[in-house]
């Protein structure tokens, strides 16, 4: 390993400018996506809130829901940091502007395609892939983009090691890409509708390869390296090993792409596939938990920093969610366990065990960290707002899984019951009025929660308003030091 | 089964190829290079940990010094 790091132009700046438009837009479509959760959630509490409306109904606003918090509350998320990281690590102004630039706004214009066409019902059905094809091909030709921009930075770093949150960030790209592409290969019929090339069971299985794949290369290998450079920063500690962050690179992006099948058990998939998914995730508690632990024992000699810093208890308390979920999950591909859980609310709890206490968590801590240098602060305005903000998220997280895995135990428990006879003993409404509690506190848990994203909006503002004004950082290194 | 053999096996090679063939010292250097560009956190990590990152800047290599926040 080098230790080179070459010169460069006096007066070279990174480029903050593209990294401040995404983080904006974290925020705001953090905000928007949450509210529609928000919205839903109290439609099955109050179904009259669906208003007899096509556009209003659940069956519309939930994929919504769905694609706003993952690419555009997460994938601004990871726009921004990445090009944050990938340059201060680099050590580089990213390759072009204007490129960066376009990125920008393409992804926005994505985002906005989809706002429009979900609630007038132009989708695939297709879940977490519901965008219609002149939608996916604008998100292939911005992520491409995305690519050219990430690789070059690359390409012309001035540091010889490439930081292993960068890596992480790659295969990110790479993956996301991949899985994007194959599974929206389909014959355009309309300019608003396409029939897909697999059908029947091939349809199913690539589906959830891709669904999988979201899940592992957008949502833990994506925020995974996130959390390998701002961790460390907020704790001002090198993360605790950094072999065994290798080591976790390469076993989860070999694993990951195989678990897909445990979301179609007891269908018409071959039993094998089945049970090749089901193996493939149980393995996959492996890497995780050792990455979760490697996060975790970054803090060592530097617990008593979580009394005073509330940016770096958001970040380790993800690490904590990461931990959960990425053993539930586990369980809950084992095929027997999965004849309980599939098709209930526990799948949703799980869902936002990671999505909320995980991607949410360690994405709002990250831009704790991240706002205040952007605008030339020391630090955010309000550290007290930051306090009420992760209790707001930690106790909207806990009444939400909490309720969903009460909710879900119940259907499942419910749904298998049988009579002597082999008759059901309860009918679905008796389960669903069964439910109807859990749906109350899910909805209280969720509300808690995006109420927490507006003191952050506001937090936000106080310091934008506050700070001397957006900056763009030299880059600094020009020589060897000690 | 015989692509994911290739992509364990290939997984496998290149940790332990990096692995013994990055010294104890090299892992830590790349550890602590998020701290390289930011004198003042290598500064307080440093003071903290007495690990040196050897790859930070010196700030009076700088054209001019930069606010704490910019770093």
């Amino acid at each position: 390993m080098s230790h080179a790091i070459s010169a460069g132009s006096p007066g070279e700046t990174y480029n903050y400018s593209v990294v401040r438009h995404f983080t904006l837009m974290t925020l705001i479509w953090g905000i928007v996506g949450m509210a529609l959760g928000v919205f839903i959630a109290a439609q099955l509490v109050w179904p009259h809130l669906n208003f007899d409306l096509p556009w209003t109904s659940f069956g519309r606003i939930r994929p919504l829901h769905t694609n706003l918090v993952i690419f555009a509350f997460g994938g601004n998320a990871l726009l921004a940091t990445s090009l944050y990281v990938v340059q201060r690590t680099s050590r580089v102004r990213l390759i072009s502007d204007s490129i960066a630039g376009f990125v920008f706004w393409g992804w926005q214009a994505v985002i906005a395609a989809m706002v429009v066409s979900y609630p007038l019902g132009y989708t695939t059905s297709k879940e977490y892939a519901e965008m219609e094809w002149p939608i996916a091909l604008l998100a292939t030709i911005v992520w491409i983009a995305y690519a050219w921009v990430f690789f070059g930075t690359i390409a012309k770093r001035r540091v010889s090691h490439i930081y292993v949150g960068n890596w992480f960030y790659g295969a990110f790209i790479i993956v996301t890409a991949m899985v994007h592409i194959v599974n929206h290969m389909l014959v355009p019929v309309t300019l608003l509708k396409s029939y897909p090339i697999y059908s029947g069971a091939t349809d199913a299985m690539v589906q959830w390869w891709y669904g999988h794949s979201v899940v592992g290369f957008i949502l833990s290998v994506g925020f995974l390296g996130m959390m390998y450079y701002f961790i460390p920063k907020q704790a001002e500690r090198p993360i605790y090993s950094y072999r065994l962050s290798i080591v976790h690179f390469w076993a989860i992006i070999s694993l990951y792409i195989w678990a897909g099948p445990h979301h179609l058990h007891y269908t018409a998939l071959p039993d094998w596939v089945q049970s090749l998914g089901m193996v493939m995730s149980v393995i996959l508690l492996a890497p995780s938990w050792g990455g979760m632990i490697n996060g975790m024992m970054t803090l060592s000699g530097a617990w008593h920093k979580l009394r005073t810093d509330p940016v770096l208890r958001f970040l380790v308390v993800s690490l904590a969610f990461y931990g959960m979920s990425t053993f539930e999950g586990p369980m809950m591909a084992i095929k027997t366990v999965n004849a309980l859980s599939h098709y209930t609310d526990w799948t949703i709890g799980h869902v936002h065990a990671g999505a909320l206490g995980w991607v949410a968590m360690i994405s709002i801590g990250t831009l704790y960290h991240m706002i205040p240098k952007l605008w030339g602060r020391e630090q955010m305005n309000s550290v007290a707002l930051i306090n009420a903000h992760f209790w707001l998220s930690t106790i909207g997280t806990v009444l939400y899984i909490a309720s969903m895995w009460v909710n879900g135990i119940t259907q499942g428990l419910m749904w298998r019951a049988i009579n002597e006879d082999g008759t059901l003993t309860y009918s679905f409404v008796e389960a669903l009025q069964a439910s109807h509690p859990g749906y109350v506190v899910r909805l209280i848990g969720g509300g808690l929660f995006a109420s927490g994203m507006l003191l952050m909006a506001y937090n936000t503002w106080r310091t934008v308003r506050a700070g001397s004004g957006a900056v763009d950082a030299s880059i600094p290194g020009l020589a060897m030091a000690r | 089964m015989e692509t994911l053999s290739i992509v364990l096996v290939l997984a496998l090679v290149c940790t332990i190829a990096w692995l013994t063939s990055a010294s104890g010292d090299d892992a830590q250097q790349a550890a602590l290079l998020p701290f390289a560009d930011d004198p003042e956190a290598a500064r307080r990590m440093t003071a903290e940990t007495g690990l040196v990152c050897n790859r930070v800047v010196r700030p009076e290599d700088q054209p001019e010094q930069a606010p704490v926040w910019l770093a």
